[in-house]
């Protein structure tokens, strides 16, 4: 507050000494500012100013116009942390539109998608049967998993019956290798994923205990159709030009400048914050 | 236009509309709010939930009517939520849904081309997520963000901005007091309206963008927001989960609905009575700093018909707690007001407001303010056993339970990090504020990052990984909360429960014979008594961090005694308190065996059918070492923060999970 009124009395002062228009210095209100007024007024209150309303903005932009070139003459932009960020943040913003100016056109984003089709990639999913045997009940579960094995029927039902009680389910579908790890832990995972489809194998170790297991059916991984997750793809397009265009935009002003920094980087001496 | 509506209570029209906020507009009790702060309504009001279809989506390959747990987080914040903005956060809803299905995302501090100077990724991606940014200020954060807004380079929209100068952040502040600023909104707050619409829908189509509609159902996303009413600086605030894509046109917040009867009421106005399928439920959070308001029912005066309507009005909105979070737990406390029974000194657990080593003073059975600070008392419903016990108090009295919750954990994390809860790589909550080990484990004058913790995570038991089957959960309770730690757990509860343990169909078995936690017991036949069937798996971890071993099962048993007096009984069913594992300090290895799986089949030993009571199961790690403890480990000696030795700072925790409770309802109240 007391930087704004000591402001105001400097301006007064130096506008006396010099006096009006006696300074050569003009501001001019082209016929676009005035639709410019007209239509920001317009969208805000939804509907057209009145004659004495718009006379009022005008003459509100006359002022603001006046104050900010006394202000800039008297150099008050410089040295203010707060000017300073502001044109910054500004420019900043105005590099990230520039870089997503246009919409991508329907070729950009299955350009962008074929750029990045592994992340987009859909999992291989895994159905599989499994007999658990409990490492809390029994004292030798893998031996007692590989006696189970050797005696388990192919065809029948008669293996629900097997093993030990248990919280989980006894057959899982369509999992991918994350979701069995995060069921059964990262090693049971790994050996499943390597499991031919068909019969029985084992005895696999869990978090839980042994597991007997039988993979049903393997869908492999895929790609996708585009259109399955067409606006994802545009959002990341549109996210990653705007952040390459401000990268691209800081790089080449970068050579612009010669910059200096004290010995070290100043990195040892700076505390964020 | 018409001119923006605004009052002061009691008697304001705009909050006076349905039968039930009338009786609150002219009662001073309990929940309602001094006098004096104005109420500001949207004008137009907020639209109800438009009648559109559902978005079809395909049935999930992995369908399975036993259910299976979805593990999730339900509290996350952006840089939508100004709080998070102002600390430095720039993270979008986006990201935060990237981020939960195990993608990598920026932390501040930036340098200085704008670059985060930090990462995180989960080593584990989640099922479920929900954003639930602050609807408080989310259309004046998307006005003063918006370099194209007339009002952006205005004092007040300056001070909204994180870095701002004094003056301009006092513009804001009283720009603000009104609840919504002329400066920044415009005399009829208008442009924060838009603005508020601009930012809501962003987030919307956010969870839409990242929520699988394919038959893979590998991620789901709620549309959500948190109402955050601070009384005082006691916390009530609650997180608004819809059911899916049908949502009113505008989120709720106490600034247009300053209690939480009233968010109910509008939610039920705008979605549930609508008959579109828009449905909302509430979840309130961090009762641990609410000075006893989040659970007082301070009804007493009001005749007995109204009561029972508001009681009615809670219960049909409000299904579960947050009972874990950043921000502590809110399990227990030994020795508040009024409450008898066994020593539990597993509530010694992420406690935020052991400040200084000072125990708050109780407010037996007022309340208090200042919570939010780590002031004023503190009441035993700030606990969410006691709060139960108090639902069944009020229960015998009005024949409706107010306070019948489910219990979940989720984080509150303001990073955009949904789920980030492993106590190895926890990088703080809020961007620059605790970005480092040394402002993490440092106290400053009343954050308390050193007692804040990683989160908790919400488990839910639902058929299939999609919308409707894991809001129907919530709906029912089937759900549990952890510390942060993927433990999964069920509780059934029955009259005639077989010895389900040896059971090799136990789940379906138990369906069958018994009822899922979250319910409430059917009547009693003859005269046994109640038992409960847990059972529990440890968290499998991964292969660079695998999980702890289990060390038991405990029942909690919670119920009002004919003294009046609030018991509790605390009983281990299964495991081991005395199997001997532990940690070191030092290097924070684990030491001896615990249990990968736990079952029991339980039968109440004291129980007295006239008595009305609550059983929950809280299953419990061997010990480990928290976060911090982890963390100064993991530094080579001469680099610690002195704080690293610091005797006042918990370092041993057990980690958690608790399950949904089981009621039994007395038959002759």
């Amino acid at each position: 507050m007391l930087f704004l009124l000591l402001g105001v009395g400097v301006f007064a002062l130096d506008h006396r000494r010099e006096g009006g228009a006696q300074g050569g210095r003009v501001i001019e209100v082209t016929g676009d500012q005035v639709e410019q007024l007209r239509t920001r007024w317009t969208a805000q209150w939804g509907r057209p100013p009145t004659g004495p309303e718009l006379q009022a903005l005008i003459e509100g932009a006359v002022d603001e116009e006046l104050l900010y070139r006394e202000a800039q003459r008297l150099g008050l932009d410089r040295g203010d942390a707060i000017v300073r960020r502001r044109l910054a943040q500004k420019l900043t913003f105005l590099l990230e539109d520039a870089g997503d100016r246009a919409a991508p056109t329907a070729d950009e984003v299955a350009a962008h998608y074929a750029r990045n089709a592994e992340r987009y990639r859909r999992p291989r999913r895994t159905t599989f049967d499994h007999v658990f045997l409990s490492a809390d009940r029994r004292t030798d579960p893998a031996g007692d998993a590989a006696t189970l094995l050797g005696g388990i029927g192919a065809g029948d039902d008669g293996w629900k019956r097997l093993g030990d009680p248990f919280m989980l389910a006894r057959t899982y579908a369509d999992r991918t290798d994350p979701e069995i790890a995060g069921l059964f832990g990262t090693g049971f995972a790994d050996a499943v994923s390597a499991l031919p489809a068909g019969g029985w194998n084992g005895p696999i170790a869990s978090t839980y205990g042994m597991h007997l297991v039988r993979v049903r059916d393997r869908r492999p991984a895929r790609a996708p159709r585009l259109e399955e997750l067409r606006d994802r793809v545009v959002a990341d397009l549109r996210g990653e030009r705007r952040r390459d265009h401000r990268r691209a935009a800081y790089r080449a002003l970068r050579d612009d400048y010669a910059v200096q920094l004290p010995a070290g980087g100043g990195v040892a001496s700076a505390q964020d914050q | 236009m018409t001119a923006l509506r605004s009052g002061t209570h009691p008697g304001l029209p705009a909050v006076c509309l349905s039968a039930l906020a009338a009786l609150a507009c002219g009662t001073p009790a309990g929940d309602a709010e001094p006098p004096g702060r104005a109420v500001v309504e949207w004008s137009p009001p907020s639209a109800p939930a438009p009648a559109t279809d559902p978005v079809p989506r395909e049935p999930c390959g992995h369908r399975d009517p036993l259910r299976q747990a979805f593990f999730g987080d339900l509290h996350t914040h952006t840089a939508f939520s100004l709080d998070a903005l102002g600390r430095g956060g720039f993270q979008t809803p986006d990201d935060a849904y990237r981020f939960a299905q195990g993608g990598e995302i920026g932390l501040s501090p930036v340098d200085e081309e704008g670059r985060p100077t930090r990462t995180a990724r989960l080593a584990r991606p989640l099922d479920f997520a929900a954003v639930t940014d602050h609807s408080e200020w989310l259309g004046e954060v998307a006005v003063c963000t918006d370099p194209s807004s007339p009002v952006y380079g205005t004092p007040a929209c300056r001070g909204l901005r994180p870095g701002a100068a004094a003056d301009d952040r006092a513009a804001w502040q009283a720009d603000r007091q009104a609840g919504r600023g002329p400066a920044v909104c415009g005399d009829d707050g208008g442009r924060c309206r838009d603005g508020l619409l601009t930012a809501w829908d962003a987030t919307r189509a956010a969870a839409e963008r990242y929520y699988d509609r394919s038959s893979d159902c590998s991620f789901t996303t709620f549309h959500a927001w948190e109402y955050t009413r601070t009384p005082g600086r006691s916390k009530v605030h609650r997180n608004v989960i819809l059911r899916n894509e049908i949502a009113p046109e505008l989120p709720i917040s106490w600034i247009d609905a300053d209690r939480p009867r009233d968010l109910w009421t509008r939610l039920k106005t705008r979605c549930n009575d609508t008959g579109t399928g828009c449905e909302a439920l509430t979840i309130p959070h961090n009762p641990n700093i609410s000075n006893g308001q989040m659970f007082t029912l301070d009804w007493g005066g009001l005749p007995i018909d109204e009561q029972r309507a508001r009681a009615a009005l809670r219960s049909e909105m409000e299904p579960l707690v947050e009972m874990m979070q950043a921000k502590g737990e809110s399990e227990c406390r030994r020795g508040m007001w009024n409450v008898v029974g066994g020593e539990d000194e597993l509530c010694d657990f992420e406690k935020v407001r052991y400040i200084d080593g000072g125990r708050p003073p109780d407010c037996e059975d007022g309340t208090g303010e200042g919570g939010l600070r780590g002031e004023g008392c503190q009441s035993r419903l700030d606990f969410v056993r006691y709060a139960l016990i108090e639902g069944i108090a009020q229960e015998e009295r009005l024949g409706i339970n107010p306070i019948q919750l489910g219990l979940i954990g989720s984080t509150d994390g303001h990073n955009g990090l949904p789920g980030d809860t492993d106590e190895y790589d926890y990088q703080g909550h809020n961007s620059n504020v605790d970005s480092d080990i040394e402002k993490r484990i440092t106290t400053p004058a009343y954050a308390p990052h050193p007692l804040r913790n990683p989160g908790g995570l919400v488990g839910v038991w639902a058929e299939e990984n999609s919308r409707d089957s894991l809001f129907d959960a919530m709906r029912r309770k089937e759900t549990f909360g952890t510390s942060g730690v993927r433990i999964q757990t069920r509780l059934f509860g029955g009259w005639d429960l077989p010895d389900l343990c040896a059971s090799n169909d136990m789940i379906a078995d138990a369906y069958e014979t018994g009822v899922p936690m979250g319910s409430v017991l059917p009547p009693r036949a003859g005269s046994e008594a109640p038992r409960l069937f847990v059972t529990a798996l440890a968290d499998p971890g991964t292969s660079a961090y695998p999980g702890t071993p289990l060390q038991r099962i405990q029942i909690i048993k919670g119920w009002v005694g004919g003294d009046g007096l609030f018991h509790e009984a605390i009983y281990d069913v299964a495991g081991d308190a005395d199997n001997g594992a532990d940690v070191s300090r030092g290097t924070c290895e684990r030491s001896g065996t615990g249990a990968a799986s736990l079952c029991a089949v339980w039968t109440d030993p004291d129980f007295d059918p006239s008595r009305s009571a609550v059983y929950y199961a809280r299953v419990v790690e061997n010990p480990s070492c928290r976060w911090n403890a982890l963390q100064c480990a993991a530094l080579p000696e001469g680099e610690r923060p002195a704080a690293c030795g610091d005797p006042d700072l918990p370092w041993r925790i057990q980690e958690r999970a608790w399950t949904s409770p089981i009621w039994y309802q007395a038959a002759d109240r």
